[in-house]
């Protein structure tokens, strides 16, 4: 959802897993990231509009993403979850890595 | 822009879902291009070959969950809504349960006797080896001991070959005789059925020669209940017909011939010298070579045919050509069930239409409610319910009535299949592999499955006619009137009407067999008699003189007794088999040198036996003790003898003798000839008989005679309750002596009914269940279409259609559906019934009468069946009607 909500506009399928492998550092299975916005789009978090067909691509349209209130909603929620849990850990954290 | 490999993208527009084939691809062949310009075209065409098998994969598994979720909502709503009507739902289920169960019961049989494989190591290698000639009357006989080694040394087909047989033997237990079955095998036996003791070792091949050791092999269940599974019997001795006998070896729990249960094994020896042509006594079994065929084997065997007359003095050149002898192979398999595979698979059909029926019915009820449920359909198509969706609502529906009815089924099964097994199935060849086991549920499965399907199609395929907007639009009766479903409805109960007359008529022949069968006269009169069996055995009474005054001595006590009207013996007793096949030969008739003469059965008897009983003497004078003396022994004739021998003639003072005449036989008169007996049963002929006195003439060779006779009592209190004394007379004579088959001779005769008394109730009740199926459905789709068309009934009779008019429409069209599916049924009848040929007794498969008057008969059902919403309809209120939709 992050990496969807960074590329914004620009978010389908091939940037995100792009994406994901810049800003993590490890190669991601696009499969699983299918898999992964499928479930965020049932759950209501993320929402997807076809595009129209793409001439570099073949023809082939690409499937834009978005992030909905809900999943901004979430994205809030488990960041101020992780800001109150990681409280005064940033020593041990930092140590550790 | 670099394509990634094509095979792959090949894949990947067959593997992805349709919904995301188009972006999905695009993604990847740009991630494709990134690869490659990254780290080259190898790595990437790699990279691609793996995203092309678990992408796919990814969103498949997706999607099943997300279906399976959908699938479980589905399943709820469909109960929900099946709940709600109760009574369609326990029609249904009930309807399926008997009909699914009596297939799987029917089908468990099927399974266990036809097609489940035998219990030997390539079991489809194993073939039996039989014996026909021209003579059609000399039957299928089974393998020789004179032919064995001819064959078994001079064949290239088989990996082996053996003869094996059994009989009945006494075995001395703890000073107690008992009565066990005793099989005769030649070593090679175990080594072609590929069976290893469990204790011990089987024979070796010198104990198959005559003069070789006494040994024994010990089946399973006897060294359980004997010697409580003692490991260390091996060695031990055993006394089988007097006869002390070494134990070599124990068989394990799982060998078993099937129909062939022995207690014990004892090697079969045969002289190779000294062999008869006429012993067709042996079942001859072999393993085929790997790669040889059946008829390979035969051809090879068949070869062999011109070297008999080197081996074997009575068939000569001539002879054998004049004989035609062919040998048959065939599956060890088919030799065990083969006769019972017509009626098998015809009790399988017949199940299987009554299926079929009540699928039709069912299929009616199914219609009704999808054509209620078109607007449902309607509203959730425009709503934007996708085809899936659709199809899966109504297979939920179909598929939980299914299962339902499966299930019941199953249990069902397990009832019928125990009262099909004490109704005589047990009797079967093969009968302990008959279970409701894994192939069987499967077949229950299938069965369950494509029910779900047919079901689950009805309403689609009847609602895709209808678009949403006219549906939605017309009201009911619009929907429900148009010209196709009222044909569906019409052709399905023609259907049913078919199918039922052909059961009806299978049932009818079956009746009609049955009545002749219990009016053919076995020859005797079976009221009031006891039979038995009195074996002697060989060591206590070597000579056949002995043997017969042992017996004549019990027959005199016998006869002596309180209860007892009178008691004779007899070698074998009529209507348990045939026995002592052999030429006649007529002193003063010489047979062309290659003609056979005819072939008689033999009896050893005492005079009561005749008067116990009952069957007359028809011409001359009984046996009598005085006979003994004479140098010619005397015989007694069936009436058959006359006809087949001497046409024309009176039998009376012919000299006859049975089998080869040869100056140290002696010949024998005929002073007597007597009522006619079935032998093998009641439908086939009666054959010639000779009945010998067990005290044969000095001047008669008849060492088989009179070791084993079973005996008749004609009593004049309940036959069994003089069962105790007459053990004790013959325990005070020799207590070595068992007593065995204690039995009324009405019993035996019952029995040679039995097999068609099964087939009856079998066919009989399936032909009920598809009369009133089929009834059943008629009544209700009329009633149904009657109900449909109210309104337009109303309109009739509001403008002056009188009742009667109302009714003969009804009628008319409920009759027209059942002379259309009379007509259907006669004509599958005709061609159908003939697969019942092997079944019925003197009744034509084609009898016109049978089929006219079961046609009468559904007619006039129907008739009825219509009769009653005809009669409904015609007092239809008009203004009711109208105000009604």
């Amino acid at each position: 959802m992050l990496a969807v909500l960074r590329l914004g506009p620009t978010a389908y399928g091939a940037t995100i897993v792009e994406e994901l492998e810049r800003r993590t550092g490890r190669s991601t299975s696009p499969g699983a990231v299918y898999v992964a916005l499928r479930r965020l789009e049932r759950k209501g978090m993320v929402s997807s509009r076809l595009g129209e067909p793409s001439p570099t691509r073949g023809g082939r349209p690409k499937r834009f993403f978005t992030v909905d209130p809900n999943g901004t909603e979430a994205l809030r929620r488990a960041r101020s979850a992780w800001d109150a849990m990681a409280e005064g850990l940033d020593a041990l954290l930092e140590s550790d890595g | 822009m670099k394509t990634p490999p094509r095979l792959a993208t090949r894949l990947l527009t067959l593997a992805l879902p349709r919904s995301r084939r188009a972006d999905v691809m695009g993604d990847l062949g740009e991630m494709y291009e990134s690869v490659q310009s990254r780290r080259g075209k190898t790595a990437a065409s790699i990279w691609y070959w793996r995203q092309a098998l678990a992408v796919p994969v990814w969103l498949w598994w997706e999607e099943g969950g997300t279906m399976l979720m959908l699938g479980m909502q589905e399943i709820r709503i469909a109960a929900r809504s099946l709940l709600r009507r109760p009574g369609f739902v326990a029609v249904t289920v009930v309807t399926l349960a008997v009909a699914m169960g009596a297939n799987t019961a029917i089908y468990s049989v099927v399974h266990g006797v036809l097609l489940a494989a035998l219990p030997f190591p390539e079991a489809d290698r194993l073939v039996t080896i039989t014996h026909t000639t021209r003579d059609a009357s000399w039957g299928e006989m089974p393998g020789a001991t004179g032919l064995h080694e001819l064959y078994a040394k001079a064949n290239h087909s088989f990996a082996g070959l053996a003869l094996f047989g059994s009989r009945a033997a006494n075995l001395m237990a703890e000073n107690r005789p008992e009565r066990i079955s005793v099989g005769l095998a030649t070593p090679s036996l175990f080594r072609v059925l590929e069976q290893q003791p469990l204790l011990g070792r089987t024979f070796t091949e010198q104990e198959g020669w005559p003069g070789g050791a006494d040994v024994v092999i010990l089946a399973h269940a006897l060294w359980t209940d004997l010697f409580g599974r003692d490991p260390d019997v091996v060695g031990e001795s055993v006394r089988i017909d007097g006869r002390t006998r070494k134990i070599v070896g124990v068989m394990g729990p799982g060998f078993e011939i099937p129909n062939w249960h022995v207690d014990a094994w004892t090697p079969l020896q045969i002289d190779p010298h000294e062999a008869h042509f006429g012993g067709f006594n042996y079942q001859a079994i072999g393993r085929l070579r790997p790669g040889v065929t059946g008829e390979e084997a035969r051809q090879d065997l068949q070869g062999l045919v011109p070297r008999i007359p080197d081996r074997l003095a009575f068939f000569t050149q001539v002879r054998l050509e004049e004989m035609g002898l062919r040998i048959n192979v065939k599956p060890f398999l088919d030799t065990l069930v083969g006769p019972l595979r017509t009626t098998l698979w015809l009790l399988m059909a017949t199940v299987g239409i009554v299926l079929l029926i009540a699928c039709m019915n069912i299929a009616n009820l199914v219609l009704a409610r999808a054509e209620g449920r078109a607007r449902e359909v309607a509203v959730r198509t425009a709503l934007g319910a996708s085809r899936p969706q659709l199809v899966l609502r109504f297979m939920a529906e179909s598929a939980l009535l299914a299962v339902a009815g499966g299930g019941l089924g199953i249990l069902a099964a397990f009832a019928g299949l125990h009262g099909l097994l004490s109704l005589g199935a047990r009797a079967l060849p093969r009968a302990d592999t008959i279970a409701i086991n894994g192939p069987v549920l499967t077949f229950t499965g299938v069965m369950v499955l494509l029910v779900t399907l047919a079901f689950g199609a009805i309403p689609l395929a009847r609602l895709r006619g209808g678009t949403a907007p006219s549906v939605l639009r017309g009201g009911m009766s619009a929907a429900v009137g148009t010209r196709n479903a009222r044909g569906a409805r019409h052709v399905l109960v023609a259907s049913q009407v078919a199918l039922a007359l052909v059961l009806l008529t299978g049932s009818a022949l079956m009746v009609r067999s049955l009545r002749a069968l219990q009016h053919v006269d076995p020859g005797f009169v079976p009221a009031n008699v006891l039979t038995f069996r009195v074996s002697l055995p060989t060591s206590d009474y070597p000579t056949a003189a002995e043997a017969a005054d042992f017996h004549q001595r019990f027959l005199d006590r016998l006869n002596g007794m309180a209860g007892v009207e009178v008691a004779g013996a007899v070698t074998r007793m009529p209507l348990t088999g045939a026995s002592g096949f052999n030429p006649l030969s007529v002193e003063g008739r010489a047979y062309a040198a290659g003609a056979i003469p005819p072939m008689v059965e033999s009896r050893a008897v005492t005079p009561g036996f005749f008067r116990a009983l009952d069957i007359p003497l028809l011409e001359g004078r009984m046996l009598e003790r005085s006979d003994a003396d004479q140098r010619s022994g005397a015989v007694l004739v069936s009436q058959a003898v006359g006809s087949l021998v001497f046409p024309g003639e009176d039998p009376l003072g012919h000299l006859v003798a049975h089998s080869t005449p040869n100056p140290h036989d002696g010949w024998s008169r005929i002073v007597g000839v007597v009522g006619d007996v079935h032998t093998a049963s009641l439908t086939e002929e009666s054959p010639g008989i000779l009945y010998f006195a067990i005290h044969p003439g000095e001047g008669v060779q008849k060492a088989w005679l009179a070791r084993s006779m079973s005996y008749a009592v004609r009593t004049s209190v309940p036959p069994m309750s003089l069962v105790p004394a007459i053990k004790e007379t013959l325990r005070s004579m020799d207590p070595a002596v068992p007593l065995a088959e204690a039995r009324l001779l009405d019993d035996i005769t019952r029995s040679a009914q039995a097999q068609m008394r099964l087939m009856l109730a079998l066919i009989g009740t399936a032909g009920s269940l598809g009369l009133l199926l089929a009834i059943v459905g008629l009544y209700g789709v009329i009633s149904y279409l009657t109900a449909q068309r109210t309104r337009e009934i109303g309109v009739r009779v509001a403008l002056g259609a009188k009742g009667r008019a109302v009714r003969g429409m009804v009628i008319r069209e409920g009759m027209l559906v059942t002379v259309a599916g009379l007509g259907g049924g006669l004509v599958a009848a005709w061609f159908l019934t003939r697969f019942m040929a092997g079944l019925i007794f003197e009744v034509n498969t084609r009898d016109p009468v049978t089929l006219v008057s079961v046609a009468v008969g559904l007619g006039a059902v129907s008739l009825l069946a219509t009769w009653i919403p005809a009669a409904r309809a015609s007092r239809i209120d008009p203004v009711e009607a109208l105000r009604s939709d």
